[in-house]
Protein backbone atom coordinates (compact mmCIF):
# COMPACT_ATOMS: atom_id res chain seq x y z
CA UNK A 1 0.00 0.00 0.00
CA UNK A 2 0.80 3.29 -0.82
CA UNK A 3 2.15 5.25 1.87
CA UNK A 4 3.15 8.78 3.00
CA UNK A 5 5.29 10.61 5.05
CA UNK A 6 3.49 12.64 7.54
CA UNK A 7 5.56 15.64 9.85
CA UNK A 8 4.08 16.13 12.89
CA UNK A 9 5.01 19.98 13.21
CA UNK A 10 4.53 20.64 16.57
CA UNK A 11 6.73 18.09 17.45
CA UNK A 12 9.18 18.77 15.02
CA UNK A 13 12.47 21.01 15.86
CA UNK A 14 14.37 20.76 12.52
CA UNK A 15 17.21 18.62 13.79
CA UNK A 16 17.80 17.29 10.24
CA UNK A 17 17.69 13.64 10.48
CA UNK A 18 14.89 12.95 8.28
CA UNK A 19 16.52 15.13 4.75
CA UNK A 20 19.95 13.52 5.90
CA UNK A 21 18.36 9.67 5.64
CA UNK A 22 15.90 10.72 2.35
CA UNK A 23 17.46 13.47 0.77
CA UNK A 24 15.51 12.28 -2.71
CA UNK A 25 12.22 13.29 -0.94
CA UNK A 26 13.40 16.19 1.46
CA UNK A 27 15.44 18.98 2.47
CA UNK A 28 15.84 21.65 4.60
CA UNK A 29 14.14 25.26 4.52
CA UNK A 30 15.36 28.42 5.30
CA UNK A 31 14.93 27.66 9.19
CA UNK A 32 16.06 23.77 9.16
CA UNK A 33 12.69 22.05 9.08
CA UNK A 34 12.17 18.79 6.80
CA UNK A 35 10.65 20.31 3.08
CA UNK A 36 9.70 17.86 0.98
CA UNK A 37 11.20 18.06 -2.95
CA UNK A 38 7.78 17.08 -4.65
CA UNK A 39 6.00 20.30 -3.06
CA UNK A 40 3.13 18.10 -1.64
CA UNK A 41 2.83 18.35 2.05
CA UNK A 42 3.18 14.59 2.80
CA UNK A 43 4.92 13.77 0.49
CA UNK A 44 4.36 10.01 -1.16
CA UNK A 45 7.27 7.62 -0.47
CA UNK A 46 8.41 5.59 -3.52
CA UNK A 47 8.60 1.62 -2.81
CA UNK A 48 12.61 2.18 -3.06
CA UNK A 49 13.00 4.33 -0.29
CA UNK A 50 10.52 2.66 1.86
CA UNK A 51 13.26 0.94 4.05
CA UNK A 52 15.00 4.59 4.01
CA UNK A 53 11.76 6.07 5.27
CA UNK A 54 11.46 3.57 8.18
CA UNK A 55 15.09 4.63 9.29
CA UNK A 56 13.70 8.30 8.73
CA UNK A 57 10.97 7.56 11.10
CA UNK A 58 12.53 5.69 13.69
CA UNK A 59 15.90 7.79 14.36
CA UNK A 60 14.13 10.82 14.42
CA UNK A 61 15.48 12.21 17.59
CA UNK A 62 11.68 14.37 18.37
CA UNK A 63 9.52 10.92 16.72
CA UNK A 64 7.87 13.74 14.59
CA UNK A 65 7.96 11.09 12.03
CA UNK A 66 5.09 9.15 10.68
CA UNK A 67 4.32 6.98 7.37
CA UNK A 68 0.13 7.05 6.89
CA UNK A 69 -1.54 4.76 4.68
CA UNK A 70 -2.96 6.93 1.56
CA UNK A 71 -6.14 5.17 2.29
CA UNK A 72 -8.40 7.33 4.65
CA UNK A 73 -5.42 8.88 6.39
CA UNK A 74 -7.51 11.28 8.52
CA UNK A 75 -9.80 8.26 10.01
CA UNK A 76 -7.16 5.83 10.95
CA UNK A 77 -5.34 6.33 14.40
CA UNK A 78 -1.38 5.85 13.96
CA UNK A 79 -0.03 3.98 16.65
CA UNK A 80 2.66 6.11 18.21
CA UNK A 81 5.55 5.86 20.22
CA UNK A 82 5.72 6.93 23.62
CA UNK A 83 7.12 9.89 24.28
CA UNK A 84 10.93 9.82 25.26
CA UNK B 1 -17.02 43.01 19.07
CA UNK B 2 -20.71 42.85 18.30
CA UNK B 3 -21.88 45.17 15.37
CA UNK B 4 -25.90 45.72 16.44
CA UNK B 5 -28.42 44.59 13.58
CA UNK B 6 -30.03 47.10 12.18
CA UNK B 7 -32.82 45.10 10.91
CA UNK B 8 -31.98 41.26 10.33
CA UNK B 9 -33.27 40.69 6.72
CA UNK B 10 -33.09 38.06 4.69
CA UNK B 11 -32.81 39.74 1.48
CA UNK B 12 -33.22 38.72 -2.12
CA UNK B 13 -34.89 41.25 -4.43
CA UNK B 14 -37.41 39.68 -6.82
CA UNK B 15 -37.16 36.67 -4.18
CA UNK B 16 -37.73 37.64 -0.84
CA UNK B 17 -36.91 35.45 1.71
CA UNK B 18 -38.14 35.50 5.16
CA UNK B 19 -35.10 35.49 8.20
CA UNK B 20 -34.76 31.76 9.74
CA UNK B 21 -32.48 31.64 12.70
CA UNK B 22 -33.15 35.09 13.38
CA UNK B 23 -36.61 35.25 13.17
CA UNK B 24 -37.10 35.16 16.79
CA UNK B 25 -34.43 37.43 18.85
CA UNK B 26 -34.01 37.86 22.61
CA UNK B 27 -36.85 34.97 23.53
CA UNK B 28 -36.87 33.23 26.40
CA UNK B 29 -37.63 29.92 26.45
CA UNK B 30 -41.32 30.25 26.96
CA UNK B 31 -41.57 32.05 24.07
CA UNK B 32 -39.13 30.48 21.88
CA UNK B 33 -40.69 26.56 22.72
CA UNK B 34 -43.94 28.30 22.02
CA UNK B 35 -43.22 30.01 18.73
CA UNK B 36 -41.07 27.06 17.50
CA UNK B 37 -42.99 24.29 19.18
CA UNK B 38 -40.91 21.78 21.54
CA UNK B 39 -37.83 20.07 20.43
CA UNK B 40 -38.26 16.74 18.49
CA UNK B 41 -36.32 13.91 19.56
CA UNK B 42 -34.47 11.72 17.23
CA UNK B 43 -32.69 8.73 17.06
CA UNK B 44 -29.39 8.76 15.44
CA UNK B 45 -29.94 7.43 11.99
CA UNK B 46 -32.89 9.55 11.64
CA UNK B 47 -30.78 12.53 12.40
CA UNK B 48 -28.00 11.59 10.29
CA UNK B 49 -30.68 10.94 6.95
CA UNK B 50 -32.09 14.84 7.94
CA UNK B 51 -28.59 16.36 8.22
CA UNK B 52 -27.25 14.82 5.04
CA UNK B 53 -30.75 15.14 2.86
CA UNK B 54 -30.79 18.82 3.98
CA UNK B 55 -27.19 19.46 2.39
CA UNK B 56 -26.38 21.27 5.31
CA UNK B 57 -22.81 22.31 5.40
CA UNK B 58 -20.33 23.14 8.85
CA UNK B 59 -21.22 27.63 9.27
CA UNK B 60 -17.78 27.83 10.96
CA UNK B 61 -15.93 28.04 7.79
CA UNK B 62 -14.50 24.44 6.48
CA UNK B 63 -18.23 24.05 4.79
CA UNK B 64 -17.86 20.18 5.63
CA UNK B 65 -21.04 18.38 5.44
CA UNK B 66 -22.83 17.72 8.73
CA UNK B 67 -24.47 14.55 7.68
CA UNK B 68 -21.26 13.04 6.89
CA UNK B 69 -19.47 14.24 10.31
CA UNK B 70 -22.92 13.22 12.19
CA UNK B 71 -22.26 9.79 10.39
CA UNK B 72 -18.51 9.37 11.33
CA UNK B 73 -19.71 9.65 15.18
CA UNK B 74 -23.02 7.14 14.69
CA UNK B 75 -20.40 3.80 15.51
CA UNK B 76 -18.96 5.44 19.00
CA UNK B 77 -21.25 4.14 21.95
CA UNK B 78 -19.48 7.38 23.96
CA UNK B 79 -19.40 10.90 22.56
CA UNK B 80 -18.64 14.22 23.43
CA UNK B 81 -20.55 17.38 21.57
CA UNK B 82 -19.01 20.66 21.72
CA UNK B 83 -21.02 24.04 20.15
CA UNK B 84 -18.00 26.20 18.68
CA UNK B 85 -18.76 29.87 18.90
CA UNK B 86 -14.89 30.91 19.12
CA UNK B 87 -15.11 32.91 15.88
CA UNK B 88 -11.12 34.37 16.61
CA UNK B 89 -11.47 36.30 13.33
CA UNK B 90 -11.97 39.75 13.87
CA UNK B 91 -14.42 40.60 11.17
CA UNK B 92 -16.62 38.12 12.22
CA UNK B 93 -19.60 38.15 14.67
CA UNK B 94 -22.26 36.15 13.92
CA UNK B 95 -21.81 33.47 16.70
CA UNK B 96 -21.00 35.62 19.22
CA UNK B 97 -25.05 37.45 17.99
CA UNK B 98 -26.21 33.87 17.70
CA UNK B 99 -25.58 33.48 21.72
CA UNK B 100 -26.42 36.48 22.45
CA UNK B 101 -29.36 36.86 20.95
CA UNK B 102 -30.89 33.35 19.84
CA UNK B 103 -28.99 31.29 22.71
CA UNK B 104 -32.10 28.64 23.13
CA UNK B 105 -31.85 27.68 18.99
CA UNK B 106 -27.84 26.65 19.65
CA UNK B 107 -28.54 25.18 23.17
CA UNK B 108 -31.29 22.88 20.88
CA UNK B 109 -28.84 21.62 17.94
CA UNK B 110 -26.09 20.84 20.49
CA UNK B 111 -28.81 19.07 23.09
CA UNK B 112 -30.22 17.35 19.93
CA UNK B 113 -27.01 16.18 18.47
CA UNK B 114 -26.21 14.64 21.78
CA UNK B 115 -29.25 12.96 22.78
CA UNK B 116 -28.82 11.28 18.98
CA UNK B 117 -25.09 9.93 19.49
CA UNK B 118 -25.13 9.12 22.96
CA UNK B 119 -23.35 12.32 24.06
CA UNK B 120 -23.01 12.20 27.92
CA UNK B 121 -20.66 15.59 27.91
CA UNK B 122 -21.92 18.93 25.94
CA UNK B 123 -19.93 21.69 26.12
CA UNK B 124 -20.43 25.47 24.92
CA UNK B 125 -17.42 27.26 23.71
CA UNK B 126 -17.28 30.77 22.70
CA UNK B 127 -16.37 34.37 24.12
CA UNK B 128 -16.66 34.65 27.89
CA UNK B 129 -18.84 38.18 28.26
CA UNK B 130 -21.75 36.08 26.14
CA UNK B 131 -21.44 32.85 28.13
CA UNK B 132 -21.57 34.83 31.60
CA UNK B 133 -24.79 37.05 30.47
CA UNK B 134 -27.30 35.43 28.25
CA UNK B 135 -25.97 31.71 27.44
CA UNK B 136 -25.68 31.34 31.31
CA UNK B 137 -29.60 32.81 32.04
CA UNK B 138 -30.72 30.65 28.40
CA UNK B 139 -29.56 27.89 30.52
CA UNK B 140 -30.97 28.03 33.65
CA UNK B 141 -34.41 28.64 31.88
CA UNK B 142 -34.35 25.28 30.96
CA UNK B 143 -34.24 21.36 32.42
CA UNK B 144 -32.83 20.39 29.57
CA UNK B 145 -29.68 22.11 29.33
CA UNK B 146 -28.41 21.83 32.78
CA UNK B 147 -25.71 19.22 31.83
CA UNK B 148 -24.10 22.12 29.26
CA UNK B 149 -20.82 23.16 30.44
CA UNK B 150 -19.81 26.87 29.42
CA UNK B 151 -16.18 26.73 28.88
CA UNK B 152 -14.23 30.64 27.92
CA UNK B 153 -12.65 30.74 24.75
CA UNK B 154 -9.41 32.90 24.56
CA UNK B 155 -9.68 35.92 21.88
CA UNK B 156 -6.86 34.43 19.26
CA UNK B 157 -7.33 33.44 16.22
CA UNK B 158 -5.97 29.91 15.94
CA UNK B 159 -8.35 29.40 19.12
CA UNK B 160 -11.69 28.37 17.40
CA UNK B 161 -9.31 25.06 15.11
CA UNK B 162 -11.25 22.16 16.04
CA UNK B 163 -8.05 20.68 17.90
CA UNK B 164 -7.67 23.54 20.17
CA UNK B 165 -11.55 23.52 20.96
CA UNK B 166 -10.59 20.22 22.08
CA UNK B 167 -7.52 21.24 24.51
CA UNK B 168 -9.62 23.93 26.01
CA UNK B 169 -12.55 21.99 26.80
CA UNK B 170 -9.91 19.38 28.68
CA UNK B 171 -8.52 22.80 30.36
CA UNK B 172 -5.60 23.17 28.33
CA UNK B 173 -4.13 25.85 26.65
CA UNK B 174 -6.58 26.46 23.47
CA UNK B 175 -3.50 25.72 21.12
CA UNK B 176 -4.73 23.32 17.91
CA UNK B 177 -3.22 20.05 17.91
CA UNK B 178 -1.77 17.44 15.03
CA UNK B 179 -4.65 16.29 12.77
CA UNK B 180 -4.73 13.13 12.06
CA UNK B 181 -6.68 11.63 14.46
CA UNK B 182 -9.41 13.94 13.66
CA UNK B 183 -11.52 15.15 16.79
CA UNK B 184 -14.63 12.52 15.54
CA UNK B 185 -11.95 9.92 15.91
CA UNK B 186 -10.59 11.09 19.16
CA UNK B 187 -11.13 14.31 21.03
CA UNK B 188 -12.03 14.89 24.81
CA UNK B 189 -10.04 12.43 26.58
CA UNK B 190 -9.83 10.35 23.47
CA UNK B 191 -13.82 9.92 22.48
CA UNK B 192 -15.03 10.94 19.16
CA UNK B 193 -16.03 14.24 19.42
CA UNK B 194 -18.33 16.59 17.67
CA UNK B 195 -17.14 20.30 17.40
CA UNK B 196 -19.86 21.71 16.02
CA UNK B 197 -20.11 25.65 14.55
CA UNK B 198 -23.15 27.40 17.00
CA UNK B 199 -25.08 28.67 13.86
CA UNK B 200 -24.62 24.90 12.31
CA UNK B 201 -26.54 23.64 15.41
CA UNK B 202 -29.24 26.24 15.23
CA UNK B 203 -29.61 25.39 11.98
CA UNK B 204 -29.76 21.59 12.96
CA UNK B 205 -32.38 22.29 15.51
CA UNK B 206 -34.81 24.10 12.69
CA UNK B 207 -33.70 21.20 10.19
CA UNK B 208 -35.51 19.04 13.01
CA UNK B 209 -38.98 20.54 13.64
CA UNK B 210 -39.56 21.70 9.68
CA UNK B 211 -37.56 18.99 8.04
CA UNK B 212 -34.89 19.00 5.08
CA UNK B 213 -37.29 20.15 2.30
CA UNK B 214 -37.94 22.98 4.43
CA UNK B 215 -34.46 23.82 4.71
CA UNK B 216 -34.05 23.67 1.17
CA UNK B 217 -36.53 26.00 -0.06
CA UNK B 218 -33.91 28.63 0.68
CA UNK B 219 -31.03 28.98 -1.39
CA UNK B 220 -29.63 27.15 -4.14
CA UNK B 221 -29.58 23.32 -4.59
CA UNK B 222 -25.55 23.64 -4.19
CA UNK B 223 -25.99 26.43 -1.16
CA UNK B 224 -29.17 24.81 0.56
CA UNK B 225 -30.68 27.13 3.64
CA UNK B 226 -30.25 30.35 4.63
CA UNK B 227 -26.23 31.44 6.14
CA UNK B 228 -25.23 34.34 8.41
CA UNK B 229 -23.31 36.77 6.98
CA UNK B 230 -20.95 39.18 9.33
CA UNK B 231 -20.57 42.56 6.36
CA UNK B 232 -18.11 45.28 7.39
CA UNK B 233 -15.63 47.81 6.10
CA UNK B 234 -17.14 50.31 3.66
CA UNK B 235 -21.25 49.61 3.91
CA UNK B 236 -23.56 51.79 5.35
CA UNK B 237 -24.44 49.81 7.90
CA UNK B 238 -21.98 47.06 8.91
CA UNK B 239 -23.92 44.12 10.45
CA UNK B 240 -25.21 40.50 10.36
CA UNK B 241 -27.20 39.43 8.11
CA UNK B 242 -29.34 36.26 7.51
CA UNK B 243 -28.85 35.76 3.77
CA UNK B 244 -29.87 32.68 1.33
CA UNK B 245 -27.41 30.92 -0.13
CA UNK B 246 -25.82 31.49 -3.14
CA UNK B 247 -27.23 35.09 -2.83
CA UNK B 248 -24.81 37.36 -4.78
CA UNK B 249 -21.91 39.91 -3.68
CA UNK B 250 -24.44 42.24 -4.73
CA UNK B 251 -27.08 41.05 -2.07
CA UNK B 252 -24.76 41.06 0.53
CA UNK B 253 -23.77 44.45 0.29
CA UNK B 254 -27.01 45.45 -0.44
CA UNK B 255 -28.40 44.21 3.09
CA UNK B 256 -25.93 46.31 4.53
CA UNK B 257 -27.23 49.13 3.55
CA UNK B 258 -25.26 49.34 0.15
CA UNK B 259 -21.60 50.59 -0.48
CA UNK B 260 -20.54 53.91 2.29
CA UNK B 261 -18.15 54.67 -1.45
CA UNK B 262 -17.06 53.25 -3.90
CA UNK B 263 -15.64 50.32 -4.12
CA UNK B 264 -12.87 48.33 -5.54
CA UNK B 265 -12.82 44.61 -3.87
CA UNK B 266 -14.64 42.70 -1.17
CA UNK B 267 -12.45 40.20 0.94
CA UNK B 268 -14.66 37.51 1.29
CA UNK B 269 -14.88 34.30 3.49
CA UNK B 270 -12.71 36.78 6.12
CA UNK B 271 -8.83 36.67 6.72
CA UNK B 272 -8.23 33.20 5.90
CA UNK B 273 -10.06 34.29 2.32
CA UNK B 274 -9.52 35.88 -1.05
CA UNK B 275 -9.90 38.99 -2.58
CA UNK B 276 -12.83 39.44 -5.46
CA UNK B 277 -12.57 42.84 -7.46
CA UNK B 278 -15.63 44.83 -7.27
CA UNK B 279 -17.24 45.34 -10.52
CA UNK B 280 -20.32 45.36 -12.64
CA UNK B 281 -19.49 41.07 -13.50
CA UNK B 282 -18.14 40.32 -10.15
CA UNK B 283 -20.65 41.70 -8.15
CA UNK B 284 -23.32 39.31 -9.24
CA UNK B 285 -21.31 36.61 -8.42
CA UNK B 286 -22.87 34.18 -5.93
CA UNK B 287 -21.37 33.57 -2.55
CA UNK B 288 -20.99 29.90 -3.49
CA UNK B 289 -18.20 27.51 -2.79
CA UNK B 290 -17.88 27.05 -7.11
CA UNK B 291 -18.36 30.66 -7.99
CA UNK B 292 -15.83 31.76 -6.01
CA UNK B 293 -13.06 29.36 -6.84
CA UNK B 294 -11.38 31.21 -8.99
CA UNK B 295 -11.12 34.05 -6.66
CA UNK B 296 -9.37 30.68 -4.03
CA UNK B 297 -12.38 32.26 -2.05
CA UNK B 298 -15.18 30.73 -0.62
CA UNK B 299 -18.51 32.01 1.37
CA UNK B 300 -16.74 30.08 4.60
CA UNK B 301 -17.45 31.53 8.17
CA UNK B 302 -19.56 34.39 6.07
CA UNK B 303 -17.26 37.29 6.46
CA UNK B 304 -17.55 40.12 3.89
CA UNK B 305 -15.04 43.15 4.05
CA UNK B 306 -16.10 46.45 1.84
CA UNK B 307 -12.66 47.50 0.53
CA UNK B 308 -13.38 51.22 -0.25
CA UNK B 309 -11.49 52.88 -3.61
CA UNK B 310 -9.16 55.26 -2.10
CA UNK B 311 -7.82 52.37 0.06
CA UNK B 312 -4.48 50.55 -1.22
CA UNK B 313 -5.22 47.11 -1.48
CA UNK B 314 -1.45 46.39 -0.66
CA UNK B 315 -1.39 48.04 2.46
CA UNK B 316 -5.02 46.57 3.32
CA UNK B 317 -3.62 42.99 2.62
CA UNK B 318 -0.07 43.75 4.43
CA UNK B 319 -2.07 45.01 7.71
CA UNK B 320 -4.03 41.71 7.54
CA UNK B 321 -0.96 39.36 6.95
CA UNK B 322 1.03 41.38 9.64
CA UNK B 323 -2.43 40.33 11.92
CA UNK B 324 -2.52 36.81 10.91
CA UNK B 325 1.51 36.43 11.29
CA UNK B 326 1.42 37.75 15.08
CA UNK B 327 -1.72 35.03 15.40
CA UNK B 328 0.26 32.02 14.87
CA UNK B 329 0.50 30.04 17.75
CA UNK B 330 4.49 29.60 17.64
CA UNK B 331 4.51 25.81 18.12
CA UNK B 332 5.25 25.06 13.96
CA UNK B 333 8.59 26.02 12.50
CA UNK B 334 7.36 26.65 8.91
CA UNK B 335 4.59 29.00 10.39
CA UNK B 336 6.14 30.38 13.13
CA UNK B 337 9.27 31.54 11.49
CA UNK B 338 7.75 32.24 7.37
CA UNK B 339 4.34 33.86 8.23
CA UNK B 340 6.34 36.83 10.02
CA UNK B 341 8.91 36.51 6.92
CA UNK B 342 6.50 36.76 4.29
CA UNK B 343 4.17 39.49 5.78
CA UNK B 344 7.42 41.25 6.13
CA UNK B 345 8.46 41.14 2.62
CA UNK B 346 4.46 42.33 1.87
CA UNK B 347 4.85 45.45 4.63
CA UNK B 348 7.81 46.26 2.53
CA UNK B 349 6.35 46.34 -0.73
CA UNK B 350 3.04 48.25 0.77
CA UNK B 351 5.96 50.69 1.90
CA UNK B 352 7.15 50.83 -1.66
CA UNK B 353 10.66 49.72 -0.11
CA UNK B 354 10.48 46.66 -1.94
CA UNK B 355 12.93 45.48 -5.21
CA UNK B 356 11.81 44.04 -8.32
CA UNK B 357 12.46 40.52 -7.18
CA UNK B 358 9.88 40.86 -4.44
CA UNK B 359 7.15 38.51 -6.55
CA UNK B 360 9.53 35.71 -6.37
CA UNK B 361 11.00 36.36 -3.06
CA UNK B 362 7.25 36.17 -1.49
CA UNK B 363 6.78 33.25 -3.80
CA UNK B 364 9.48 31.04 -2.66
CA UNK B 365 8.73 31.89 1.12
CA UNK B 366 4.69 30.92 1.05
CA UNK B 367 6.02 27.87 -0.81
CA UNK B 368 8.16 27.10 2.12
CA UNK B 369 4.77 27.69 4.67
CA UNK B 370 1.62 26.47 2.30
CA UNK B 371 0.77 23.35 4.40
CA UNK B 372 3.32 23.03 6.68
CA UNK B 373 1.60 23.17 9.88
CA UNK B 374 -0.75 21.42 12.38
CA UNK B 375 -3.88 23.51 11.11
CA UNK B 376 -5.00 25.48 8.52
CA UNK B 377 -3.43 28.91 9.96
CA UNK B 378 -0.33 28.56 7.78
CA UNK B 379 -2.17 27.46 4.43
CA UNK B 380 -5.17 30.13 5.22
CA UNK B 381 -2.66 33.02 5.90
CA UNK B 382 -0.45 31.94 2.47
CA UNK B 383 -3.86 32.25 0.33
CA UNK B 384 -4.28 35.59 1.73
CA UNK B 385 -1.41 37.29 0.75
CA UNK B 386 -1.50 35.12 -2.56
CA UNK B 387 -4.81 36.91 -3.14
CA UNK B 388 -3.45 40.16 -2.53
CA UNK B 389 -0.79 39.21 -4.71
CA UNK B 390 -2.92 38.35 -7.61
CA UNK B 391 -5.72 40.51 -7.39
CA UNK B 392 -3.76 44.01 -6.81
CA UNK B 393 -1.04 42.77 -9.41
CA UNK B 394 -1.35 46.31 -10.94
CA UNK B 395 -0.72 48.24 -7.88
CA UNK B 396 2.24 45.93 -7.29
CA UNK B 397 4.15 47.48 -10.41
CA UNK B 398 3.17 50.69 -9.08
CA UNK B 399 4.48 50.28 -5.83
CA UNK B 400 7.36 48.75 -7.82
CA UNK B 401 7.79 52.19 -9.73
CA UNK B 402 7.46 54.21 -6.49
CA UNK B 403 3.72 54.82 -6.93
CA UNK B 404 0.58 54.52 -5.10
CA UNK B 405 -2.60 54.71 -6.86
CA UNK B 406 -4.43 55.58 -3.11
CA UNK B 407 -0.94 58.47 -2.79
CA UNK B 408 -2.54 62.09 -3.42
CA UNK B 409 0.67 62.51 -5.08
CA UNK B 410 2.38 60.48 -7.32
CA UNK B 411 5.53 59.38 -6.10
CA UNK B 412 4.26 59.17 -2.71
CA UNK B 413 3.03 56.22 -0.98
CA UNK B 414 0.68 56.60 1.79
CA UNK B 415 -0.26 53.97 4.72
Amino acid sequence: MTQRLHVDWIRCRGRGICYELLPELLEADDWGYPLSRTGEPRPVVPARLQEDAEDAVRECPRMALRLLDEQEPARRRPVLPKRP
Amino acid sequence: MITELPEPAVHRPGSPCRPRLLATLDADYVEHTARLGPLPVLGPRDLVDLAASSGLTGRGGAAFPTGRKLASLLTARRTVVIGNAAEGEPASSKDELLLRRAPHLVLDGLLLAAQALGGQEIYLYGPSAVLASSVRRAVAEREDARFVRLVAAPDAFVSGQDTAVVQAVQGRPALPRTNPPATYVSGVRGLPTLVQNVETAAHLALIARYGAYWFRQAGTDEEPGTRLHTVSGAVRHPGVYELPGGASLDDAVAAAGGPAEALQALLVGGYHGGWVPWDPITRALPLSRSALRDYDAAPGAGVVIALPARRCGLRAGADVAAYLAGQNAGQCGPCRYGLPSAAAVLERLAEGRAGPRVRTELDRLLRMVDGRGACSHPSGTVRLIRSTLRTFHGEVDRHLAGHCSAAPVPGEVRR
